[in-house]
């Protein structure tokens, strides 16, 4: 009887959320959030403060802000913060590990400039879901391999279609600049080394042949030409400095190397990885390269200091470089906030851990315009928790994205709901 | 042993039979006598001027007043020293090699198994090329004991001649059981804990098969035991009537072949190996077994306890400090001998390990200049490798009776550019050729472009509490420097080598009321500039300038 | 040539790291005082001090007399926990640690190396204490090591006295793994969870063959008899049917854990602690019935298809219903911030604070055999401490320092950080441009 009576309970409980998860992306409407502490990104704390959401935007943020007949949300004791970035990862176009056919992410070949990542989303990706209900609203989602992967989009966590999603259809291009295997502590073999030299000069060569080619290619079509080749017309954007390019770089050598090589191409580079970024910070700061840090929940090397990865953001902060955070992974970029956690831990300001996981990634691939900050007239992308969200401790209790408030439930709230309500002894 | 007369006859007759090979081996020994000798008997006994009397492959006389027999022939070695012929205690030349290409981890290797042929004879599969025998002779090495590369039960040893005549080279087999906690590829055990489990069953298993067969001999009636070849082979060294060559080189693979040791009661053992030895002096002194030392240097990133001092080691684009370090730790890697036989241990020396076996003259000069003894460096190459090989009583001194294993050296035989002009192998004389003197001249000439790093210098350590004045006096050159370093702190000897425009000197320094440090310091000349490092044990590196002061010091630097 | 900077730059504070290493942790008496003290026994005291003698703790309290002569560290605004102990790590392993070529082989041991820095790290990250597993490459794996921290001492005087022995069982994809891919000479049984279980029987049954026979051997006490053949393997075996090896199974899913404990009740003995177990949650009932323990990641998932249904919720659930639960690393990475790990357990399924920082303390103490001697603050036990410049759940936390039988093994002030190796490359730069 009892266990019945239970059953029942769950089932009511569970059921309509099931629903609404299956049902739609978010609920469509007005919404005011009222009373909440709200973190702008745009450089204020507001006390006491209404947030109202219609038509996708946020309309109004003040003390008095408020819309007739919108859905009202306490937020007393609750903070708003704008949406989190994660600014690397294979979200949507990878699901389960171990199996190929859910890891479609690179194509063929290593001059892919003509790929996009935005075609091959997964709508209903588990990844996407349980990433956003940490109140990580946005990631780039961006393809691998080869030298020029493709294009990266900036995506929204939930949405109808990927042209729904997409904050950026083309957010950078994923270029690997070709690079040195290490040879550390003298491994002794200069033949190996040599050879191994000249192969990747001759890949670098190859590289800047291929963007001298789009610059000209590029010039010829403004001037009239009519003939296309799809590589270099996907190239165009890059060469133009309309796009930027993620460029994996994590030694000095290599840093270095890719800041000079953005220079020679007229390129807006942003550094991905960024290992020993802050052996160069003078250098990114003055040339004004930001950095997509790799995974702070990563080993240094080995001759480098126990808090190396950790430190670095700080570090990074001080000289002026700017920087945004990403996990690199699909399953548990939820944990992009608490990578920054890491940093604050070790030295960075929890102002700037923020910023680093907000406006500063929309800035770097040209969406500051439409999210990163609270702000009238932005895109409504945007959480309510209860706390700092770099706090693990602190709970995301709503959640907004395009100003639909999207379900908080998710594969895992199901099953945990399904096997929480087991009863005793069945 | 047969008598060479004889070995002779037959060796004609057999010769004759075969039809003319490429070589002709060399006619077997008669009769000489080498005169004028300065004669090292054994490592501290030196007859200054001598004779050796060789016959029938045996040494006959030894003396000074030696009368030289008619019908020898008379060599005359003046000028030169002769030596016992060295034995390479471990070799695993013109062996089979156990450690195969592919395999691992659930794939195939390619060939077939030979990691567990515990009663495979090491003298049975012996098969140099002429070649190879040829450059050991040209190194001195006239004895090797013969020891498997790798695998777990490998096989056992053997000591060998390494002459070119028809006679048989082995002069004993079945010396002792290889074990080494080896891993068998695409196969169990796989890892060295495997390893370890696998060494103690197939104890346990001879052991067994042992007692059951007794049994079954004692009462037929009772169940009949299987038999295994290889769980047969092992009884002798389950019993300790064989002894064991146990093998460990760097500091925990000693620590982990003494614990199987002490586990399975193994008594009668030899370590082989130790490469870290110098880090595990007291176990080995605990252990209370004699070492086989491989002179196979490891390089500074594969000794142990290299990630103790990299979590604090500064880290830049450019460091040559981490060089330096690299050079020091080296440095003491080549001590490794040397400390071993200060702490008593009995040490043989040998190539096992080595890329290049004869190399081993030049290996073993440098574990001299990083701190060995000569007198022990020969011991470890003669008197103590004849014990463990149990042919102590033919080999290993220049005595009566002894088979006449002798090398005539024009200077010091660990001197690496002093020629070797003779070798005799149980009587038999090869004259070296001439590249080996070739060799040296161009040595000679590379020492020559050297810059003399010789005067005192005078400098400063950037310590951390500030810069601290010091003084440096060096002698000497090429592979023997000596210095003294003089501060505040007191006083340092230091000996080391110079290589180019590059010195290495070491000693040890003693802190007031403290324990002594090893201290090295690397640096590179530059006319009389002089930069480098001053490291002490377990430090990362302080730098050091200096200038030389002694007026016209540098006037013996050649110009180019 | 070059002047090199930063090693020169560095010298002062290299110099003082090294000296704190090459000098052996001295044995000291040492009083916290001040601190935020984080007991998991007795709750959690503001303004306390942990007076440490002879290795272990001596006191705790907030009117705790500090005896004189004493090293005093001030622990003012200081979190003061029991040491972090990981309960499934693969670091400091010397030689490989799947010895993946057979399907059953309990009778290798987990040999320890010194020199792996990943020690040095942990301690950073404040843990002390560590379950070093072999891999899960085959139904019946090695036996483990427990180990404490001891950064700097030699490999011997790493083991943790007093720990169980542990054995490493393994289930599902990775042990069926190996012969998919392998070569058909090298291939091996079992390649289902079906006959993953019959492995296992079948070897308990020769297992207990084995006993039997020594047994009877024994029991004879014939001289002139012949023992039985000593098996390693049988005799590791039956160690575990007697309860004198305790079991930690690699498992992830709900049937492979029902059926591991099923196997282990028939043949009358209890797998001491599921390992992973990220479906834990589903056969909760039936583990806490067994009497299993649970070490779990706090919220990986989706690396593989038989970790597709974890959920972070899995540790409360198992927690509530009455099983031991701890959280691991098994990564060299997680192992330097367990306290993130463990804070995750407050996020999913509303843990207390106190039943999450027990994860990373007491209930891996339980699992490894040792909570008598360390997991908590009290008076008696193992002075196994980290401190934290903040609560360690707090984002702005670190530790400051680690101490291993009361001494400290650990020290931020001490150590190189990134802040010190810059800040001596600037000081250096600077007398450089003066000159």
């Amino acid at each position: 009887m009892r266990t019945a009576a239970l059953v029942l309970a769950a089932l009511t409980v569970a059921a309509p959320a099931v629903l609404t998860a299956q049902a739609t992306p978010g609920q469509e409407g007005t919404f005011v959030i009222r009373g909440a502490t709200v973190w702008t990104g745009a450089g204020q704390t507001l006390q006491n403060t209404n947030v109202v959401i219609r038509d996708g935007r946020i309309e109004a943020v003040g003390p008095n802000a408020t819309a007739a007949g919108a859905i009202e949300i306490d937020g007393r004791g609750r903070f708003v913060y704008p949406g989190m970035i994660d600014a690397f990862t294979p979200l949507g176009l990878s699901e389960t590990g171990g199996i190929s056919t859910m890891n479609l992410r690179s194509e063929m070949g290593e001059y892919n400039p003509h790929m996009r990542a935005v075609v091959a989303i997964n709508v209903d990706s588990d990844m996407m879901a349980i990433t956003r209900a940490n109140g990580v609203t946005t990631a780039i989602t961006a393809p691998s391999g080869g030298v020029i992967s493709g294009q990266a989009a900036l995506v929204n966590m939930a949405g109808w279609t990927w042209e729904d999603m997409a904050v950026k259809q083309t957010a950078a291009f994923v270029l690997n600049y070709p690079r040195q295997p290490s040879f550390r502590f003298g491994g002794g073999n200069p033949a190996a080394e040599r050879a191994a030299g000249e192969r990747v000069a001759g890949q670098i060569r190859e590289l800047k042949t291929v963007l001298s080619t789009a610059r000209a290619y590029d010039q010829q079509r403004a001037a009239g030409s009519d003939q296309t080749d799809l590589m270099y017309e996907a190239l165009r954007p890059l060469v133009r400095g309309e796009v930027p390019a993620l460029v994996s770089a994590d030694t000095e050598d290599q840093i270095r190397e890719v800041v000079e090589f953005g220079r020679e191409f007229g390129i807006r580079v942003i550094i991905n990885g960024g290992r020993d970024a802050w052996k160069v910070r003078d250098l990114l700061a003055q040339n004004d390269v930001p950095v997509v840090l790799g995974s702070i929940q990563s080993t240094p090397a080995s001759d480098a200091p126990y808090d190396a990865v950790f430190a670095q953001p700080g570090v990074l902060h001080e000289a002026g470089v700017k920087f945004a955070f990403s996990t690199g992974g699909g399953a548990n970029a939820r944990h992009v906030p608490f990578h920054a956690a890491l940093a604050v831990g070790y030295g960075l300001p929890k102002e700037a851990a923020l910023r680093a996981l907000t406006i500063w990634p929309a800035e770097m691939f040209g969406a500051a315009d439409q999210i990163g900050t609270i702000e009238a007239g932005k895109v409504a992308n945007l959480f309510v928790a209860t706390g700092d969200p770099l706090d693990i401790r602190t709970q995301v209790s709503e959640l907004f994205i395009k100003g639909r408030r999207v379900p908080m439930d998710d594969r895992q709230t199901r099953l945990y709901e399904k096997y929480n309500a087991r009863p005793a002894g069945n | 042993m047969m008598r060479s007369a004889l070995a002779a006859t037959l060796v004609v007759g057999v010769v004759s039979a075969v039809p003319a090979s490429a070589q002709a081996p060399p006619t077997p020994p008669d009769h000489y006598a080498l005169t004028n000798a300065r004669i090292v008997v054994a490592p501290g006994r030196v007859i200054e001027r001598g004779t050796v009397v060789v016959r029938d492959g045996r040494i006959v006389a030894v003396g000074e007043r030696v009368s030289v027999p008619a019908a020898a022939i008379q060599v005359d070695a003046s000028g030169h020293n002769v030596y016992a012929g060295l034995i390479d205690a471990a070799s695993s030349v013109g062996l089979p090699s156990v450690v195969r290409q592919g395999g691992g981890f659930g794939r195939a290797a390619d060939d077939e198994a030979q990691e567990v042929m515990p009663g495979r004879e090491a003298a049975d599969v012996w098969a140099p090329s002429d070649n190879e025998l040829a450059q050991l002779r040209a190194a001195g090495v006239t004895t090797l004991g013969l020891a498997f590369n790798g695998g777990i039960f490998p096989g056992r040893i053997a000591a060998v001649s390494t002459g070119s005549t028809n006679r048989s080279p082995v002069l004993r087999a079945g010396i002792a059981q290889q074990v080494l906690l080896g891993r068998r590829r695409g196969g169990y055990p796989g890892t060295l804990m495997a390893s370890i489990a696998y060494v103690k069953q197939s104890f346990y298993d001879a052991q067994h098969g042992m007692r059951a067969r007794q049994a079954w001999e004692r009462q037929p009636s009772g169940p009949r035991p299987d038999y295994s070849p290889d769980t047969r082979a092992l009884e002798p060294a389950v019993t300790g009537a064989l002894p064991v060559w146990l093998h460990g080189s760097t500091e925990r693979e000693l620590d982990n072949i003494t614990r199987v040791a002490s586990d399975l009661a193994v008594r009668n053992f030899t370590v082989v190996g130790a490469q870290e030895g110098w880090r595990r002096i007291d176990l080995l002194r605990r252990v209370g077994a004699p070492v086989i030392v491989s002179l196979e240097f490891p390089t500074a990133n594969q000794i142990s306890g290299r990630s103790f001092e990299l979590h604090v080691a500064p880290v830049t684009g450019e460091d040559h400090a981490a060089a330096r370090a690299d050079s020091a730790a080296v440095f003491e890697a080549r001590g490794n001998a040397g400390a071993l036989a200060r702490a008593g241990i009995p040490i043989a020396l040998s190539s096992y390990g080595m890329n290049s076996p004869v190399r081993l003259r030049a290996h073993v000069r440098a574990a001299i200049d990083a701190g060995l003894s000569p007198d022990d460096a020969l011991r470890a190459l003669t008197v103590t490798p004849a014990r463990l090989l149990g042919i102590e009583s033919v080999a290993g001194t220049i005595e009566t009776g002894k088979m006449a294993n002798l090398v005539v050296v024009r200077g010091d035989i660990f001197d690496t550019d002093a020629p070797i002009r003779d070798v005799f192998l149980e009587g038999v004389r090869y004259q070296i050729p001439a590249p080996a003197q070739q060799q040296r001249g161009a040595s000679a000439r590379a020492d020559a472009a050297a810059p003399s790093v010789t005067g005192e210098w005078v400098g400063e350590v950037d310590s951390p509490t500030g810069l601290m004045q010091f003084s440096l006096v060096i002698d000497g050159g090429g592979e023997n420097l000596t210095g003294r370093m003089s501060s505040d702190m007191g006083s340092i000897a230091l000996s080391g080598m110079q290589s180019g425009s590059d010195i290495t000197l070491s000693g040890t320094w003693t802190p007031p009321g403290g324990t002594a440090l090893a201290v090295t310091v690397t640096g590179r000349i530059t006319g009389d500039d002089l930069r480098g490092t001053i490291t002490a044990q377990g430090m990362s590196p302080f730098e050091i300038t200096a200038r030389r002061q002694t007026p016209g010091a540098a006037i013996q630097e050649v110009s180019r | 040539m070059i002047r090199r900077r930063i090693g020169r730059a560095g010298a002062g504070m290299v110099l003082t790291a090294a000296f704190a290493l090459a000098a052996p942790v001295a044995a000291q008496d040492i009083a916290i005082r001040n601190a935020t003290v984080i007991t998991i026994a007795n709750g959690t005291m503001e303004n306390a001090t942990v007076v440490i003698r002879d290795g272990k703790i001596a006191a705790v309290g907030r009117d705790v007399q500090i005896p004189s002569g004493i090293r005093v560290i001030d622990g003012t605004g200081r979190y003061v926990m029991p040491g972090i102990i990981d309960a499934h790590s693969h670091m400091a392993i010397e030689g490989g640690i799947n010895e993946g070529s057979e399907s059953v082989t309990p009778e290798v041991i987990i040999p320890v190396r010194d020199d792996d820095q990943t020690i040095y790290r942990a301690l950073a990250g404040g843990v002390t204490s560590a379950l070093l597993l072999h891999g899960s490459a085959n139904t019946i794996g090695g036996q483990g090591a427990v180990i404490k921290m001891r950064w700097g001492q030699p490999a011997d005087s790493l083991h943790f006295e007093g720990a169980h022995r542990i054995v490493k069982f393994a289930l599902g994809e990775n042990v069926t793994r190996a012969s998919s891919s392998a070569p058909d000479s090298l291939r091996r049984f079992p390649k289902s969870r079906m006959g993953v279980e019959q492995t296992l029987r079948w070897w308990f049954t020769q297992a207990q063959e084995y006993a039997a026979e020594w047994q009877a051997y024994d029991a004879r006490r014939d001289r002139n008899a012949v023992p039985p053949r000593r098996d390693l393997r049988l005799e590791a075996l039956a160690d575990i049917l007697s309860g004198e090896i305790k079991v930690h199974a690699h498992s992830y899913r709900g049937d492979e854990i029902l059926m591991l404990m099923r196997v282990a009740e028939d043949f009358g003995f209890r797998i001491n602690t599921f390992q992973h177990v990220l479906e834990g949650y589903k056969v909760a009932d039936e583990m806490a019935a067994h009497g299993a323990m649970a070490s779990t990641f706090a919220d990986n998932w989706g690396y593989k298809v038989e970790a597709n249904d974890a959920i972070p919720h899995n540790m409360a659930i198992m927690a509530d219903r009455g099983i031991v639960v701890s959280v691991n690393s098994d990564s060299g990475e997680r192992v330097r911030r367990m306290y993130q790990e463990a804070a995750i357990g407050m996020k999913y399924g509303g843990m207390s604070e106190n039943e999450a920082l027990k994860m990373i303390t007491l209930n891996p103490a339980m699992q490894l055999g040792v909570d008598n001697l360390v997991g908590t603050i009290e008076v008696g036990k193992q002075a196994d401490i980290a401190i934290f410049s903040a609560h360690p759940f707090a984002p702005e936390t670190h530790v400051e320092m680690t101490l291993v039988d009361g001494k400290v093994y650990f020290d931020r002030n001490e150590a190189m950080t990134l802040r010190k190796l810059i800040d001596g490359a600037r000081s250096i730069t600077t007398t450089e441009d003066d000159r």
